[in-house]
């Protein structure tokens, strides 16, 4: 048996380690303030392949930020068109389809496009929903995934 | 310990060592991109996303502070300590990752580290006991703990 001064040494020493490693944290979150915010929502914006963004038992709300001209000309079923440029107007069509719990799937043309992360950080940043997702490979995955 | 002390003292010196480096080196690699290192948390699908960020930017300098205590002396016991309960803990989120399916990677050591969950899940429970190893020694009152 190890004596209790043993177990008490150890204990004092982790609270010390512990409190230690906050002093470097909260001086690199204070270093950066101002930028943190907007950082780290880009930063926990999180991707799913399609598999991943349509496994079974999801709700699934599906964004699509494409322009409205591809978004008329063909999209996911169900998807709901929203980017920026028309946040205002489309907005509150979002907002009657969203549930708590649904799984928000934001998806753009294919894996280069940005629009997708813009508008689920806009989402997550704006409307507190929780997490929103990111289509890997975006409209070019889904396509070549439906393909038998 | 049984047998040979003294061969068992070099093994612990030296286990103790790479150990507290592996610690120091994880935690730099997460240090460098904190931004990944939050994604890679989130993709366990196990905390609010509020958590993250705070816990994206803390963990990373626990493992170097309980990594360079364990490796240098001050403080070894309560970094074996802590590091042993990282372990325990990210082998749980390991495991429920795994056991749920999840195609993520284990996020262990940034970005580059691309093994599957299987492997990363049996890494940490070696480390686990190893660790294990090293703090009952240390623990010991009368076993040299210092250089062999």
């Amino acid at each position: 048996m190890m004596p209790v001064s043993i177990w008490k040494k150890c204990a004092r020493e982790a609270v010390a380690i512990l409190c230690l490693a906050l002093v470097p944290t909260v001086a690199m979150a204070w270093i950066h303030r101002g930028e943190s915010k907007s950082a780290w929502n880009r930063a926990v914006i999180a991707e799913l392949s399609v598999g991943e963004a349509g496994a079974p038992g999801a709700i699934v709300l599906w964004v699509d930020a494409r322009p409205e001209a591809d978004f008329s000309r063909q999209h996911v079923p169900g998807a709901l068109s929203l980017d920026e440029e028309h946040w205002e107007a489309l907005l509150p069509g979002f907002m009657a389809a969203w549930r708590p719990g649904a799984r928000v799937v934001v998806y753009c043309g294919d894996q280069q496009c940005d629009r997708s992360r813009e508008v689920a950080e806009r989402l997550q940043r704006e409307l507190q929903i929780g997490p929103v997702y990111v289509l890997k490979g975006g409209w070019a995955a889904w396509l070549g995934a439906q393909k038998p | 310990m049984a047998g040979c002390p003294k061969a068992m003292n070099l093994a612990a010196f030296f286990i103790r060592i790479l150990v507290g480096a592996l610690f120091v080196y994880a935690g730099s690699l997460k240090l460098i991109n904190p931004g990944q290192f939050a994604t890679d948390i989130d993709h366990y699908r196990l905390l609010p996303y509020f958590m993250i960020p705070p816990l994206a930017s803390y963990l990373p300098w626990l493992e170097i502070i309980s990594g360079t205590a364990v490796i240098l002396g001050p403080g070894r016991r309560g970094g074996l300590a802590l590091l042993l309960t990282l372990s325990l803990v990210f082998a749980a989120a390991l495991g429920s990752a795994w056991a749920r399916h999840l195609n993520i990677s284990c996020g262990c050591f940034g970005s580059m580290d691309t093994h599957s969950l299987g492997i990363s899940l049996v890494r940490d429970i070696l480390l686990c006991l190893a660790l294990l190893w090293l703090f009952l020694r240390s623990a010991e009152p009368e076993a040299p703990v210092s250089h062999p």
